[in-house]
């Protein structure tokens, strides 16, 4: 489905809910920022279930900035010879085993380099007893005011690259389709389905929630069954 | 014993395959080198290649060793009786070479070592993979050094014989599910813990069974039958142990 009609279902869904009442108001662009936030609801809470499979909601940025060169945020964490590459990337969905990235590497994928989310981890790379000179990335998950969040990538060599390629489930997924300038809101909806039949219901049942508990009309009690 | 185990055939990597193949579990290339790793050496079963080297002692006497030296098996001076007058002592020679292969009974595969060519010479170990002679009269002297280096697939990962992929795969896919409990995925889930069970004793079984060789050799038997005991050793209150 498209976010349009993600929408239009919601809608739809509520007003014959309540039988054809059709006194309530509610902004259509508010539901459609929520159909985003429902997904990465639904990733988060599957760390409970496990029922998800990450690899249906990757998408593909491969149109991030060039890598520029500078040093990891703390000088002096990574003794290496090559500095850290940088670049910003969107905002990721919240994993509870910070499996967000798929892939993070080479635009010809032939490196899925490993990722770091946290200091404490990252500062201990050079311990690694096999892999402490292949090359690693630290995500540092504090956004910017774009809600764009910064890679560091280290150890690269003297021969490195100047773009990645970033498998992911970001966090706000249409934003991501935006960004590029050509997605409008009647494309299809970045989630398999199965996860739109289940956006649908839940928003369905919180708006339909919603208007029990606020907007109900008053009405005369003239001991008939208005339904 | 692993000195006599029949050469390892497999890449390291065959073994996140594996897990992949039993288990389903996808992760990292690195995650799973740094992990299995742990594994491999747990298992403790090094494959090693026997090498080796010609040099001539230099005048401080510390010699310096290849980089891919892990053990070394002995160091001899070694022209004593089959000398060869003109060689280079440079670095290892092609086995090849029939000048060569006169002067070593060292062996090409598999075959049982009793010692190497020449006359054993003192050293001690140093730092940054050298040694240095003590015996004073090898100065000068041409030296043949039989060392070991771990047997290596293409991505410079140790070899494994198909009881090792096993065992790695099941103890990798165990190390996983730990990781998971204690980030507290799936805690709700009671049957993850059922998991835990199965999956602990399936890799304490396959790593067992992965420390002994795939296959015993006549030589390998006979050095267990050749376990030197005394016919009255018990005593009261001793303990007794097997020691080869």
């Amino acid at each position: 489905m498209t976010l349009d009609e993600m929408v239009s279902a919601i809608r739809s869904n509520v007003g014959t809910g309540l039988k054809e009442v059709g006194n309530y108001v509610y902004s259509l662009e508010q539901i459609k920022d929520e159909i985003s936030n429902t997904r990465s609801l639904m990733i988060m809470q599957d760390s409970e279930k496990g029922i998800l499979n990450r690899e249906y909601f990757a998408q593909k940025i491969t149109n991030l900035n060039e890598l520029t060169t500078g040093i990891f945020p703390e000088e002096g964490l990574i003794e290496s010879n090559s500095p850290a590459l940088i670049t910003k990337i969107p905002k990721l969905a919240m994993t509870k085993d910070n499996s967000a990235i798929l892939y993070l590497g080479p635009k010809d994928m032939s490196l899925n380099i490993k990722t770091y989310y946290s200091y404490n981890d990252v500062r201990m790379h050079k311990y690694c007893r096999t892999i402490k000179n292949r090359p690693f990335a630290f995500i540092d998950n504090a956004h910017d005011d774009n809600g764009d969040i910064t890679v560091y990538i280290a150890n690269t060599g003297p021969a490195s690259f100047r773009y990645i390629t970033v498998r992911a489930i970001v966090d706000d997924p249409v934003k991501l389709l935006q960004s590029d300038g050509y997605y409008v809101d009647s494309e299809e909806f970045p989630a398999p389905l199965a996860i739109q039949a289940l956006i649908v219901d839940l928003l369905t049942q919180k708006y339909i929630g919603y208007f029990k508990a606020t907007l109900r009309p008053n009405e005369f009690n003239d001991q008939t069954d208005k339904m | 014993m692993e000195k006599l185990a029949k050469k390892r055939h497999l890449p390291f990597l065959t073994s996140k395959v594996k897990m992949q193949q039993l288990y389903g579990i996808d992760m990292n290339e690195d995650d799973f080198i740094e992990t299995a790793y742990d594994v491999w050496r747990s298992i403790g079963n090094i494959a090693t290649k026997l090498e080796r080297y010609f040099v001539t002692v230099p005048g401080d006497f510390i010699v310096e060793l290849p980089a891919a030296m892990e053990f070394i098996d002995s160091v001899t001076v070694v022209n004593e009786k089959n000398v060869i007058d003109s060689f280079d002592s440079g670095g290892a020679k092609d086995r090849n070479i029939a000048a060569y292969q006169e002067r070593s009974n060292l062996p090409t595969i598999n075959q049982s070592i009793t010692m190497s060519q020449g006359k054993a010479i003192n050293y001690i170990t140093m730092s940054k993979n050298s040694i240095k002679v003590t015996s004073a009269d090898a100065l000068g002297r041409d030296l043949l050094i039989v060392y070991r280096t771990i047997d290596l697939d293409g991505d410079s990962l140790p070899m494994l014989n198909d009881k090792e992929v096993e065992a790695i795969a099941a103890e990798v896919a165990k190390r996983n599910l730990v990781k998971k409990i204690f980030q507290g995925i799936g805690l709700k889930d009671k049957s993850y813990l059922t998991l835990l069970q199965y999956i602990t004793g399936e890799a304490n079984r396959l790593i067992t069974a992965a420390k002994i060789d795939e296959n015993l050799t006549d030589d390998a038997i006979d050095k267990i039958l050749d376990i030197q005991t005394s016919w009255d050793r018990k005593q009261f209150n001793k303990r007794f142990n097997l020691t080869f």
